[in-house]
């Protein structure tokens, strides 16, 4: 082949150029710690790497999330240790007050004890955690149990706090007055109604109730404006509808109750056993909606027990109801426990996958050093090399030599 | 027998036969670095011998020779390699003006890295997640309301900057259609000389390197085959892939058959389309053709992308290009859903429903059209009722590239316009909770839903950015300050699979995503049903499952998809810029061996011809000696 001066010269300042754009990669590489830069350096890896990121920010969230999940719980579980203890003084204290030998004072001391049992079984439903209350259900702001004329109140709301600590594992942590129906009830009752919303369990709190009978008032048939047209009420077992045409007022019989219905066609007053609920429109009641009255809480109990022992009575009758009441505790303990437990373990498996994940981004996306300072030495050497060669070859021509 | 004088002349021609020799040999080391130049050689042939054996000539032994003479001056040069390398600077030139994009979109998309468009994305489902977690945080609303800021900013910035590339890449076509009609120009008037001289029965070297060299230039343009006529004359076929009509040429001889115009701008009005040419590349030479009708416009719309995406679509790989172009063009022309579905089915044979219809409309609205025409040079007289076109798709070159830029450009605007809409629809439709666009809180504006260009007008909604509070986390609207679900729902649309391409509006999101509570899909009743109800939907948990679609894919995944294609591209242009260079280059050293001047062949020469020059001098003194003899020695 003829060579002449031009392709010595392309050649080498092709491959100087070459030389120079590996060299340039490599430092790079090198300046930013990064394997990959843009995607077109390897696109499978660039894509590899985008995924590892939100996967592991994700992770990240999750371990914020089973974090505060676990503090949450954990709260919880003491706040119903203490509540098993004071189940624990009221069982006692409901063993005492049967003592036969017992005198007034000795009652009345008793009695003044659960009063006070009373109000610290309130305080701890009114535990809070970050300035959340845990026992409130989804309403986390308000105070869940409030004292009105020794009737407590529940003020919370009956949906949980669903949360996510892993992807599509959503769980309940958040524990309403429903999971104590059996120790609190939660009515306010104010004159004139009651001012809580629809759907809300209403359970009569306050005056002991001997007869251990549920009300439920029902909302059957609504008219297009909204007016209740038609409600069924039940006491016990026995249901029964009513047609409602305003104005109304009326007295009805129920399994041998007398309800009271009051209506101006705005309000729809039910009075069943000196409980007034207002279900008008105001409300905006919907077909189905349910109210019920519940005479069977602890401080039901509580109330029941001071009742009799003001009276000069056996509280220790009522020891099978604070059982049954204390196991609900325990039970409810021990679930919080082992969610508790649940959360413990997926956090520890959370954080492998996270150790996993960042090990395998830093496989993917980052260089290996030592490797890559070697290549860089290497490809120096190959420049100087090229270098020299060009100061040497390119000179010569056969000029140099003729006279 | 020869006399005295006679050699004197053959001497003498001898010299003048090597100072022409010489001359060449200094042209060719004057034009060593002259691109384009091959190396010229003076051919040198024994004159007309005297004296041809006759009857009338005393026979002598042999013939007498009479001297050399310069017979022609050839330049060296191999035909194939020049084909070679052209059709090589072809693809190189395409795959360069490609890279140089794509590199730029690269830049543009900042993936992967913490500014990137992916990682905003994450932190702005994060922030959903974290509001879900403390619903009763001011905090972390405002964080949501700040990172779906951020997220719409990025997505904005990264539309107006594909616009502007676009925009930019329009320009670089009409810049290389100008640079192929002067050197169109130029060919044309070189073929006249070239012509002339060759006729005049001599051998236009210098002409013709420079002939070779603008064909070379051209070949960075685009494609074409160079045929051969009658006094070193040529056609030029540019190639095109699909059918033309330009079969006998563009530049024919001296004479230019088609000149190339660019396509400025395609619009439908209401007397039918028009189209805005600039003839060569010239902004200030605008014709303007009106009134045409859909045949006549629709090869200006040859997106391969688009006609494979419309394919996928309709879910009909034996779609011809004819078919889907008049349905680009029936789109493009503004026709109604009616109208639209009418036509779609005279071509199409399978069923084609509201969602396959907004798609095909979104992805027709998408194409480029074709920003290169040939149009006859021999009609044009300067007025727009003499001016005939034809689209020119051209394969390979720079034309090639920036076109296909275009093309893969407006793919980017797509898919961003696609992540754009989905999110937008998605988020809204669970915070408004809501199936119609006015009711309820949107937390993206709701033109973002309905715009075909998604991507720039999505952003949060004023009542939002001035009230973050207002932002919906609980699944009941008003719901207890402790409630996250609904905020939990939207972060779960980071790992929601659906069919980003049929997601058009609020009612297909639900259709596509969203399952009852006993796994059923929903039928498109009970979706026109929510619909009409308007009232809201109870995305609550009970009623609907946010189950996704098995087909579909994550929102992330979709722009990480988007990454990693742009990511093959690129990395296709790199690889082939590198390959076709590596090629290149031997094929240049190639010719350069067969037409590079070589300073010591030069010198070599030089010194040869030179010591010709002094031997022929020194012949004519010896024949002067002789003369001298003949003159003042036999005359005494």
């Amino acid at each position: 082949m003829r060579i002449t001066n031009k392709i010595l010269i392309k050649g080498y300042l092709s491959d100087l150029t070459r030389n120079l754009n590996n060299m340039q990669k490599l430092q790079e590489q090198l300046s930013s710690g990064k394997e990959i830069r843009r995607p077109s350096d390897d696109p499978f890896k660039v894509a590899r790497a985008m995924e590892l990121t939100s996967d592991i920010a994700s992770n990240e969230r999750y371990t914020k999330n089973i974090d505060e999940g676990i503090g949450w719980l954990q709260t919880v579980e003491s706040s119903l240790g203490q509540m098993t203890e004071a189940m624990q003084t009221i069982r006692e204290k409901a063993v005492a007050g049967g003592n036969g030998s017992y005198g007034e004072d000795e009652k009345n001391a008793i009695m003044n004890y659960l009063v006070e049992l009373k109000g610290h079984l309130v305080d701890i439903g009114n535990t809070s955690f970050d300035g959340r209350y845990i026992f409130g259900g989804d309403n986390t702001t308000d105070t869940p149990f409030v004292n009105i004329d020794g009737n407590v109140v529940y003020k919370g709301s009956d949906r949980g706090l669903i949360r996510e600590f892993a992807q599509g594992v959503k769980m309940d942590i958040g524990y309403t007055g429903d999971n104590f129906t059996s120790l609190f009830g939660n009515t306010e009752i104010t004159e004139g109604g009651i001012s809580l919303g629809k759907n809300t369990t209403i359970k009569k709190t306050g005056t002991p109730i001997n007869e251990d009978k549920i009300y439920e008032v029902k909302v059957a048939e609504t008219d297009k404006t909204g007016k209740v047209t038609k409600i069924s009420i039940k006491i016990g077992e026995t249901e029964t509808d009513f047609d409602i045409t305003y104005p109304l007022t009326e007295t009805v019989n129920v399994a041998s109750n007398s309800v009271n219905l009051n209506g101006d066609g705005d309000n729809l007053f039910v009075e069943i056993n000196g409980i007034t609920l207002n279900i008008g429109k105001d409300l905006s009641n919907k077909k189905g909606d349910v109210y019920s009255f519940n005479s069977e809480t602890t401080v039901n109990v509580l109330d029941k027990m001071i009742y009799e022992l003001k009276n000069g009575g056996d509280s220790s009758k009522y020891l099978g109801e604070i059982d049954s009441k204390f196991n609900e505790v325990l039970r409810i303990r021990s679930e919080a426990g082992a969610r508790w437990q649940r959360l413990n373990d997926m956090k520890a498996k959370t954080e492998e996958e996270h150790f996993n994940m960042t090990e395998l981004l830093s496989k993917t996306s980052d260089i290996d050093l030592a490797k890559k300072v070697m290549e860089c030495k290497i490809m120096e050497n190959v420049y100087t090399a090229s270098l020299q060669t060009g100061a040497k070859i390119l000179q010569p021509s056969l000029l140099d030599f003729i006279r | 027998m020869s006399g005295l004088f006679s050699s004197f002349s053959v001497a003498k021609r001898g010299m003048a036969v090597q100072q022409t020799a010489l001359h060449t040999n200094a042209h060719n080391i004057s034009n060593m670095n002259t691109d384009g130049y091959s190396v010229q050689r003076a051919n040198l042939k024994t004159t007309e011998p005297f004296g041809m054996p006759s009857l009338t000539t005393s026979a002598e032994p042999g013939q007498l020779g009479t001297g050399v003479k310069v017979d022609s001056i050839t330049r060296a040069r191999d035909k194939f390699i020049d084909f070679q390398i052209r059709r090589e600077k072809s693809t190189l030139s395409r795959y360069e003006s490609r890279e140089q994009f794509l590199t730029e979109i690269e830049a543009i998309f900042m993936e992967p890295s913490d500014e990137g468009l992916a990682n905003m994305m994450t932190k702005f489902w994060d922030s959903w997640h974290q509001l879900a977690t403390n619903p009763e945080s001011s905090t972390a609303r405002t964080l949501v309301s700040e990172n779906g800021e951020s997220l719409t900013t990025a997505i904005k910035h990264m539309y107006g900057q594909l616009e502007d590339m676009e925009l930019n890449a329009g320009d670089l076509i009409r810049n290389e259609v100008f640079d192929t009609a002067s050197i169109l120009k130029q060919v044309e008037e070189l073929n006249k000389q070239i012509k002339a001289v060759t006729i005049s029965g001599r051998n236009p070297n210098d002409l013709m390197d420079r002939r070779d060299l603008l064909m070379d230039e051209l070949s960075n343009k685009f494609s074409f085959d160079v045929e051969e006529t009658e006094y070193n004359g040529m056609i030029i076929k540019p190639k095109f892939p699909f059918s033309s009509s330009l079969k006998e040429g563009i530049l024919k001889d001296g004479e230019i058959k088609y000149g190339i115009s660019y396509v400025n701008d395609i619009a439908y009005g209401e007397d039918g389309w028009s189209i805005q040419f600039q003839v060569n590349g010239d902004i200030n030479k605008v014709v303007t053709l009106s009134g045409l009708s859909d045949d006549e416009i629709k090869d200006y719309f040859q997106d391969s992308n688009v006609f494979t995406a419309i394919k996928e679509k309709l879910n009909d790989s034996s779609l011809t290009d004819e078919a889907i172009k008049s349905i680009i063009v029936a789109v493009k022309s503004g026709l109604s859903d009616d109208e639209l579905e009418t036509k779609i089915s005279e071509i199409y044979t399978g069923s084609i429903d509201e969602n396959k219809l907004d798609g095909v409309k979104n992805l027709a609205n998408s194409c480029t059209f074709v920003h290169t025409a040939f149009y006859d040079m021999g009609k044009y007289d300067g007025n727009a009722s003499s001016f005939s076109a034809i689209p020119a798709a051209v394969e390979n070159g720079s034309l090639n590239g920036f076109q296909t830029i275009t093309d893969e450009i407006n793919k980017y605007k797509t898919q961003l316009n696609n992540l754009a809409r989905s999110i937008a629809i998605s988020v809204n439709t669970l915070h408004s909770n809501s199936i119609d666009l006015n009711n309820g809180v949107n937390f993206f504006n709701s033109s973002a839903e309905t715009e075909v260009e998604a991507a720039k007008f999505i952003g949060v909604t004023k009542e939002i950015i001035k009230d973050p509070s207002k932002i919906n986390a609980g699944i009941e609207i008003p719901s207890n300050s402790g409630n996250g679900e609904r905020a939990l729902l939207i972060g779960q649309l980071r790992n929601t699979r659906m069919d980003i391409l049929d997601i058009n509006n609020r009612g297909a999101f639900i259709n596509n995503t969203f399952k009852k509570a006993d796994g059923s899909k929903l039928t498109s009743v009970e979706v026109e049903g929510i619909k009409a109800d308007g009232t809201g939907i109870n995305l609550a948990v009970e009623d609907l499952l946010m189950s996704g679609s098995q087909t579909g894919s994550e929102i992330d995944s979709y722009f990480k998809n988007s990454i990693a294609f742009l990511g093959v591209s690129n990395q296709e242009a790199k690889r082939m810029v590198g390959n076709q260079n590596a090629l290149l280059s031997q094929l240049e050293i190639r010719r350069e061996s067969v037409s590079g001047v070589s300073l010591d062949e030069e010198i070599t020469n030089m010194i040869q011809f030179q010591r010709s020059y002094q031997a022929n001098a020194k012949m004519i003194s010896t024949i002067d000696q002789l003369l001298d003899v003949v003159v003042n020695g036999l005359i005494r």
